[in-house]
């Protein structure tokens, strides 16, 4: 029998733990040698990872005694304590929060392990520890911080490490530019974030605490239940964050670029965790989100849209890693919908399944990119299948899962997700039926182009013949091999934690008292009948997928994309360049911004200083003679005629 | 006698001055005047310690000095602290980039003392004479030190620019204060105050383009647009030490004065209510400035303008708390709890300093190139300096958990709570804002980490003196960005005893009616009602004992 | 009247010798824009006369009329600048903006004190309790009390001028 204050150690444990990590790799890179390293790098992880198995066995204990109880909270210090704020730095153990940290130090440490193998002769060795641990850190303050702030910090935190490790091979230009993309792409979404939370504090008076506020949020009398406009303000807002840290449309744009990465890093950050993060911050609000309809609507409809886009782009995709990235953006936009129409549970289960699966396959990118000595255009791969054996067979168990073939986990949790799109409806009925067929056929077109884009990567690595000739590919080391036959057994069992069997659905049990709130407002209009058959429906989909890849790819019509390729050019140039959604913004935003700074610099700035800073002191001594005469001239005059018609122009302003 | 002492922490750093001019004069022509930065720092901090007792030692929270022409509370305590710790890291750095920059002169040492002396006297005065004599000594020694590198023509014109725009604004603030004198017939904060709100129908026109004259000359000091043009020139052309200098400590004491102004002279609705009052025209300087200093930051190429223009740009935000606190009644709930423009001052100052300082140890030997370029792989060359020089600029981005983002959010928050139905607008900008400048402060850790310099790279100047003062600023922005409490506590203390400092003084009796039995009758005390501000039940004990303290300490003194 | 019509011959003589040190042609040499300044300051001290402040127009006349005005004619003369040291003038449009915000500041605040004073009573100089206002007495007793402590700062002003005079004038090397 674990006690509460021993969880309540157990969740500094799980936090800090990692941090340590970071601190000692980030402050002796050269004292430390390659093991220590490692073994610091992994272990801090691991044990982070055992100190939540151990918090899991200690909740339910506590559960199994007293069946109300609903959470851990471990509060460290008063964080913040500044006129009607006041904000613990607190942690938060809950059902919700203890499948996310399951999955984040788990997966988080196979990652780690991983990369001992896959960075084993990179020179910053120590460095990528110290920043993969960091990011462990911030991810785990995310998802235990028991108020939005702590969250945000997290939320941050994750950011900054992703701008780290995105850059991590700097000497490459445009990885270090896909960092800074990504950053502030994030950064549009964290503004949204961050005048959500003003303004769920003054409009609304709420908390940031999340337990406070859902108990204000509870009281029907309270504001939240007369304020609706400002409930969706709040929420569309906080959504916004989500787009920018969950990739969806109309900021998913940084999620292709950041696989500049090292792999690893893709898996963790990219695909298991970070990504995720949004749609954890949604169902940990459900009780909120669900007060809005309009929310809810544009959720899903952003969700559904993100997923069938993201997956028609994966369909041309030649990088490897790119056909993954799209993949990523394409299911959190399953999740994002599954959130979005009231399946709070459906959302999660999607989120934990694609984890695992998602985890390995961009483990076995990495290692056949590791055995390709760094190439990624799958083009020119083929034929692996008997050179890796290890790294096939678990890269074809997780390509199945995502495609939807029945009784692997992404079978389940996909299901759930169709189920739900066309089953649930507000129960306030302001959200029109139609939308329910409209994000379930999304939904349905983006799991059949899931389908034939996973298996047509799987037939061009790893069937057929090798097309490039000089490559001598081989199966990676243990430490690469292990993680993978880890992830791959969780890619096929994940789905049994979620049956879809009234009553029997573990993970649904698991998380009901979290979503209690948002659940009330959510009315299932399906029956178990339309379940199966939609299971029926889907699994056709996905067989139909699969087989229509092997027949373009590996079957009898192999000559049919090229001739598609032509018949539609033009189609086919817009999804290679994936609608050309950054030339847009480039041309809308980036330009524009950039363009109107120039022109404020050369009206107000260069007009009248003429860049010092251009010429530089090489130019200093001839620059003595005209400093004289600017001075009588120009300058200084002129900055005074700007400060005396600034002072008229605020006395005319107040008289 | 408790006179000299609540003026001490003042006086130290002016003694400081006198001390470090002596040891000069002592110290042989050719010694190494490096101690003397040392002596400075420890000077200084001595005296933001004297503040510090005064203000931990509960003694009474004002000090009245000279008949009303001191006023050091825990808000004049806070800023002098504050400008003590600035000024030292400054006159620390200065040990070893003179030398390498050829500039052996003992007199930077006493003139970064004085200057930081007129400063601390700039924030604890209460009357206009005394104001001005602060500003100039701090104005005077400044042009000086910015013009102390004669070998360069930058710095000689950065001085020349320097002073005569600093002249012209001068010549505003003495403008403003005569006029201010003029309406009112006096010269200290509390009696002007006074005069203006029992007779704000005559000569408040006079009284207002005096005000605007002041915040004119004020906003010179502060670098707001459009009194801003000189910054980037004379940032860039100062050595690197006075620019954080002016950057840190001229910003902080332009804004504690402006900010104490708002509370005492113009803190009343009409003066500050709506667009067109004295008051509205900081919310139009702050838009400005934020989004001038902001856009302009995206085109520079050299890193002293880049964060010159930062400074400009965070001029604007704190001018929005500014605003922001004239928008309640004086010594109302909702203006003294307001600490965020302390407490924004606080992280703003350490973070610039930081950053200033790691720029002044590179380039030694004579370098001065502080372009983009020549910080390139300052990640490789010195890992501790990139490091100090990432944490300031994400802080000053406003990165959580740096103490940036505690800042940025304390101060967003107020400026919300003063007035949650028209000022989520200016919050919406500021933040929109804050995510521009993450543009040029990503590109100064872009140019750090992930580029190679092209090209013999300025080489490092070894410094303790200067490392320990920079690393103190970046341990300081990570600490109290992960433990902001004492710190919001602090400037919480501050600007709330300040708001009543201010309204006990202009409650008692005016100075000749001493004798009169029955002071005056106090304004009752008023909760500002805020339309859709629902209070947090469990911050009702924290309101009212705010009230309780403030009636307290309103009521009438025992002589 | 009398007095009134000295003030404007005080004022107008004083309004254009401040513009004659700034504008052209006087302003193209030194010594000319110098004189102007001169009699700017002495018929200052005229005006300070008319507000019985004695003491003040007394030091008006000693210190700026006086020490000041040498130190800028030494200057002058060994600087010994010449026409073509001199960048010629050119009208810019700042300039003109720049002039007539001036014009714009001047004639507000002439309208808003107008209206400031007319509200006020005038104090009768002639009065007993007035008959020592701006003598030696009285300034001295303001300095030494209620303005001692700026009166004391002021200087400390004057040694960082000092300093500051040495700093920028005095080639590398120590403070001597």
């Amino acid at each position: 029998m674990i006690k509460e204050t021993t969880i309540q150690s157990l969740l500094y444990v799980i936090v800090f733990a990692p941090l340590i990590g970071a601190i000692i790799n980030g402050v002796f890179p050269r004292v430390l040698s390659r093991r220590a390293v490692s073994i610091i790098g992994v272990g801090l992880p691991a044990i982070s990872f055992v100190a939540t198995v151990l918090a899991l066995v200690g909740f339910l204990g506590l559960r199994s005694a007293d069946p109300t109880y609903t959470a851990v909270s471990a509060s460290l210090f008063s964080w913040i304590v500044s006129g009607p704020i006041s904000v613990d730095f607190a942690l938060w153990l809950d059902p919700l929060s203890i499948v996310m940290t399951l999955v984040v130090t788990g997966i988080g440490s196979l990652i780690h392990l991983y990369s001992v193998g896959y960075m084993h002769d990179d020179p910053s060795y120590a460095r990528y520890f110290s920043h993969l641990n960091l990011f462990l850190f911030s991810m785990l303050l995310l998802v235990l911080g028991r108020s939005l702030l702590l969250l945000f910090v997290g939320w941050e935190g994750v950011g900054l490490c992703s701008y780290l490790l995105i850059g991590f091979w700097f000497d490459d230009m445009d990885k270090a530019i896909a960092g800074k993309k990504a950053f502030i792409v994030n950064r549009i979404g964290d503004f949204g974030f961050l005048i959500a939370m003003f303004f769920l504090i003054f409009a609304l008076g709420g908390s940031l605490d999340i337990p406070s506020l859902r108990a204000m949020v509870a009281d029907p009398t309270s504001i939240f239940h007369s304020n609706t406009a400002m409930v969706t303000a709040v929420t569309l807002l906080l959504f916004l964050g989500a787009t920018g840290k969950s990739a969806q449309i109309p900021l998913y744009i940084w999620l292709p670029d950041a696989m500049a990465g090292p792999t690893p890093v893709s898996a963790l950050i990219h695909a298991a965790t970070m990504v995720t993060a949004g749609v954890y911050m949604i169902a940990r609000l459900n009780f909120l989100y669900v007060l809005s309809p309009v929310s809810m609507a544009v959720v899903a409809t952003v969700g559904a849209l993100t997923a069938i886009f993201a997956a028609s782009i994966g369909l041309v995709q030649n990088d490897i890693k790119k056909v993954l990235a799209y993949s990523t953006v394409s299911q959190l936009g399953y999740m994002v919908l599954a959130v979005g129409v009231g399946a709070f549970g459906a959302g999660i289960f999607h989120l934990m399944t694609h984890a695992f699966f998602k985890a390995c396959l961009f483990l076995g990118a990495g290692s056949v990119i590791h055995a390709m000595a760094g190439e990624q255009d799958i083009q020119k791969m083929g034929g692996l299948r008997k050179k890796m054996p290890i790294t096939h067979i678990t890269f074809l168990i997780s390509t199945m899962a995502i495609a939807g073939v029945p009784l692997l986990s992404g079978f389940f949790s996909k299901d759930e997700i169709l189920f739900s799109a066309l089953a649930l409806q507000h129960s306030s009925g302001t959200v029109a039926p139609w939308l329910n067929k409209l994000w379930f056929g999304l939904a349905i077109g983006a799991a059949l182009m899931t389908a034939i884009y996973m298996f047509r990567l799987y037939f061009l690595t790893f069937s057929g013949e090798l097309r490039s000739p000089d490559a001598h590919p081989h199966e990676s080391p243990a430490s690469m091999t292990i993680p993978l036959i880890v992830l791959a057994t969780g890619a096929a069992l994940a789905g049994y934690l979620g049956l879809p069997i009234p009553g029997k659905n573990l993970l649904h049990n698991w998380l009901a008292p979290v979503f209690a709130g948002g659940a009330s407002a959510i009315n299932n209009t399906g029956s178990h009948t339309l379940e199966y058959a939609l299971m029926g429906v889907s699994t056709v989909v996905a067989l139909a997928g699969i087989g229509l890849a092997w027949a373009l790819y590996r079957g009898p019509w192999q000559h049919v994309p090229a001739k598609l390729q032509e018949s539609l050019a033009g189609l086919y140039k817009t999804l290679v360049n994936k609608y050309y959604v950054d030339e847009a913004y480039n041309a809308v935003v980036v330009k524009p911004l950039i363009g109107g700074s120039k022109l404020l610099h050369r009206w107000v700035d260069a007009g009248l200083i003429d860049g010092i800073a251009v010429n530089g002191p090489a130019k200093a001594l001839a620059y003595v003679g005209r400093t004289a005469r600017r001075l009588a001239t120009g300058d200084v005059q002129t900055y005074a005629a700007i400060f005396a018609i600034g002072v008229v122009l605020l006395v005319l302003f107040v008289m | 006698m408790s006179d000299i002492i609540a003026f001490s922490p003042v006086l130290l750093a002016a003694i400081t001055g006198l001390i470090v001019m002596v040891l000069d004069l002592l110290s042989g022509k050719n010694t190494h005047k490096g101690f003397l930065g040392w002596v400075t720092a420890v000077g200084l901090l001595a005296s933001g310690t004297a503040a510090c007792l005064l203000w931990v030692g509960g003694r009474e929270i004002s000090l009245p000095f000279m008949v009303g022409m001191v006023q050091f509370d825990t808000y004049g305590a806070f800023f002098v602290t504050l400008i003590a710790i600035a000024g030292a890291a400054s006159s620390l750095l200065i040990v070893d980039h003179n030398p390498e920059q050829g500039i052996h002169d003992g007199a930077t040492y006493p003139l970064v003392a004085f200057a930081t002396f007129g400063a601390m006297l700039f924030v604890v005065a209460t009357d206009m004479i005394l104001l001005f004599l602060g500003l100039e000594i701090m104005s005077l020694a400044l042009y000086v030190l910015a013009a102390s590198k004669q070998t360069s023509p930058f710095s000689m014109e950065a001085g020349v620019k320097y002073f005569l725009l600093g002249a012209l604004a001068s010549g505003f603030f003495l403008f403003g204060a005569a006029f201010l004198y003029g309406a009112t017939g006096s010269l200290d904060f509390v009696t002007v105050g006074r005069t203006i709100q029992d007779a704000a129908a005559h000569g408040s026109g006079l009284s207002k383009v005096a005000l605007v004259m002041i915040i004119a000359a004020l906003g010179f000091k502060i670098a707001a647009v459009p009194f801003h043009f000189w910054t980037p020139d004379v940032y860039e052309g100062s050595p690197t030490p006075i620019s954080a200098f002016m950057a840190g400590v001229v910003k902080a004491a332009g804004f504690a004065v402006l900010a104490r102004m708002m509370l005492t002279i113009w803190g009343t609705a009409e003066f500050s209510s709506g667009w067109q009052s004295p008051g509205g025209i900081l919310l139009i300087l702050a838009v400005i400035s934020m989004v001038v200093g902001n856009i302009m930051g995206i085109v520079q190429d050299n890193v002293k303008r880049i964060l010159a223009y930062s400074s400009i740009s965070h001029a604007g935000y704190i001018l929005l708390g500014v605003y922001a606190i004239g928008l309640g009644e004086p010594g109302a709930v909702g203006i003294s709890l307001n600490s965020g423009v302390p407490f924004y001052l606080l992280t703003y100052v350490l973070a610039t300093v930081g950053a200033f300082g790691v720029l002044a140890l590179m380039g030694g030997q004579g370098h001065e190139d502080m372009s983009l370029d020549s910080i390139a792989g300052l990640g490789k060359r010195s890992p501790i300096l990139a490091l100090i020089l990432t944490i300031s600029v994400l802080s000053l981005a406003g990165i959580p958990p740096l103490l940036g983002f505690m800042g940025k959010f304390v101060l967003f928050k107020q400026v919300l709570l003063a007035d949650p139905d028209r000022n989520w607008v200016w919050v919406v900008v500021a933040v929109l804002n804050s995510l521009v400048a993450l543009y040029y402060y990503l590109r100064i850790v872009l140019y750090v980490y992930f580029r190679e310099p092209e090209g013999e790279a300025a080489p490092i100047i070894k410094s303790n003196a200067g490392l320990f003062a920079v690393s103190t600023m970046a341990v300081l922005v990570l600490l109290l960005g992960v433990f902001p409490g004492k710190a919001i506590d602090a400037s919480n203390q501050a600007s709330h005893h300040a708001v009543l400092s201010i309204t006990e003084a202009q409650a008692a009796p005016a100075v000749q009616q001493e004798s009169a039995p029955t002071p005056e009758p106090k304004q009752p005390l008023r909760l500002r009602q805020v339309d859709g501000l629902k209070v947090d039940p469990s911050h009702i004990p924290i309101i009212r004992r705010a009230m309780e303290l403030k009636l307290r300490d309103s009521g009438p003194k025992p002589k | 009247m009398a007095e009134q019509i000295v003030f404007y011959i005080l004022a107008t003589g004083v309004l254009l010798g401040a513009l004659a040190v700034v504008v052209p042609p006087f302003a193209r040499n030194p010594l000319h824009a110098a004189v102007a300044l001169l009699t700017t300051f002495s018929l200052m001290a005229g005006l300070f006369v008319m507000l019985s402040a004695h003491l003040l127009a007394i030091l008006q006349i000693v210190v700026y009329a006086g020490a000041v005005m040498i130190l800028f004619v030494f200057a002058i003369m060994l600087l010994n600048l010449r026409k073509q040291d001199f960048s010629p003038a050119k009208i810019t449009a700042w300039k003109i903006l720049g002039a007539a915000a001036a014009f714009l500041i001047a004639t507000r605040i002439a309208m808003v004190a107008g209206a400031a004073v007319s509200t006020h009573t005038a104090v009768d100089l002639s009065l007993e309790q007035y008959s020592t206002f701006g003598s030696v007495h009285d300034v001295g007793i303001a300095l030494a009390t209620k303005y001692l402590l700026p009166f004391e700062i002021t200087a400390i002003l004057l040694l960082v001028a000092v300093i500051g005079a040495l700093v920028v004038t005095r080639r590398q090397g120590g403070l001597r």
